[in-house]
């Protein structure tokens, strides 16, 4: 009968460790325009949305930190013409860092205007799990 | 036996002929890597820091309603490095340009850095006597710029017993020659922390 009170405190605090550990739900599907590389376990991009600005294709995208700790993305744009041909010079890869359960918003813009269409190519280095055959090097980061 | 060691033979034959051999030259000891990488060595200025606060500038500069569609005539002033490291403005002020003029939002003018070896040329081609007349590039059709973009880039340092936090700000702005009036400016920071 002693152990009854027991059981209930390991059970609460294994429940109170996987809430801490809190990844992105089932429910919340990754936007169309969003090229993981690798599953990204703790952040989601649920929104994106493009709009003209000057001429240029304008795009905002909603990340999401679903995890109880700050979590580092590393994300580019590509950028494709009517024809779905990639215009521009490839993007630089960015780093952004979310607090604790914050959401950001990460704007960019086209650097031409033939740009109609986009994907955002994102890679997390805490928290990717790579595919079979994906990339075998931890991420596009060149340092210890 | 023998039979054995032939077979191991004819074996080791086959996989040979399999191997490819990359097309190099060299010890293998130097190699490429992706030039976009976010590059995390030291927490010193980087490639990464340079190639995000160009391209932050520039889309920036190139929708801001200052441009619209008039495709105005701007000419790159000083960037001033205030920080404590040596860091090259003019290679950001150079990417800021490139991606601008690609995305043929602005035209540019010589700078004062270019300006000696345009007057070299015209002089060149005007008074050397070398030129046919009539395929010379005249005297006195310079084009001035109607902005000029200036800036500066600061850093704030600081040091515990085992991290180091480095604080960078570009803040670059364009300014009307004529009227002297600030049409657009930007700011763009970025932080970078090292432990021991």
């Amino acid at each position: 009968m002693r152990s009854r009170p027991l059981f209930s405190l390991l059970l609460g605090l294994s429940m109170a460790l996987l809430s801490a550990c809190a990844s992105v739900p089932d429910t919340v599907m990754q936007d169309p325009h969003v090229e993981a590389l690798g599953k990204m376990s703790n952040l989601a991009i649920p929104v994106i949305r493009g709009a003209e600005k000057n001429g240029f294709l304008g795009v905002q995208a909603e990340v999401v930190n679903y995890a109880t700790s700050p979590q580092t993305m590393h994300y580019r744009f590509r950028w494709m013409d009517s024809s779905g041909m990639v215009v521009g010079s490839e993007e630089a890869w960015k780093v952004a860092v979310l607090q604790a359960l914050d959401k950001k918003f990460i704007t960019a813009v086209a650097p031409v205007k033939q740009a109609v269409d986009f994907r955002m190519v994102v890679q997390s280095p805490d928290n990717s799990v790579f595919q079979p055959g994906g990339p075998s090097a931890g991420g596009p980061t060149m340092g210890q | 036996m023998n039979k054995h060691v032939l077979l191991l033979v004819s074996g080791l034959v086959l996989l040979s002929g399999c191997v490819t051999t990359a097309p190099t030259a060299g010890p293998g000891n130097v190699s490429y890597g992706d030039s976009k990488a976010v590059e995390t060595v030291t927490n010193q200025f980087g490639s990464t820091d340079l190639q995000t606060l160009a391209e932050s500038m520039a889309q920036s500069l190139a929708h801001s309603p200052a441009i619209g569609t008039r495709r105005p005539l701007v000419t790159i002033a000083e960037v001033k490095n205030k920080t404590s490291e040596y860091i090259d403005t003019r290679s950001i002020t150079d990417s800021i340009r490139s991606q601008l003029l690609k995305s043929g939002s602005v035209r540019f003018a010589v700078d004062v850095a270019g300006m000696d070896n345009q007057t070299e040329e015209l002089a060149r081609q005007n008074q050397s006597g070398l030129y046919k007349k009539s395929k010379t590039a005249k005297m006195g059709r310079m084009e001035g710029s109607d902005y000029r973009l200036e800036g500066s880039i600061t850093s704030i340092v600081k040091r515990g017993d085992d991290i180091k936090d480095v604080y960078y700000k570009m803040s670059l702005q364009l300014i009307s020659n004529e009227s002297g009036t600030i049409e657009w400016a930007d700011e763009k920071d970025i932080r970078k922390t090292s432990r021991k």
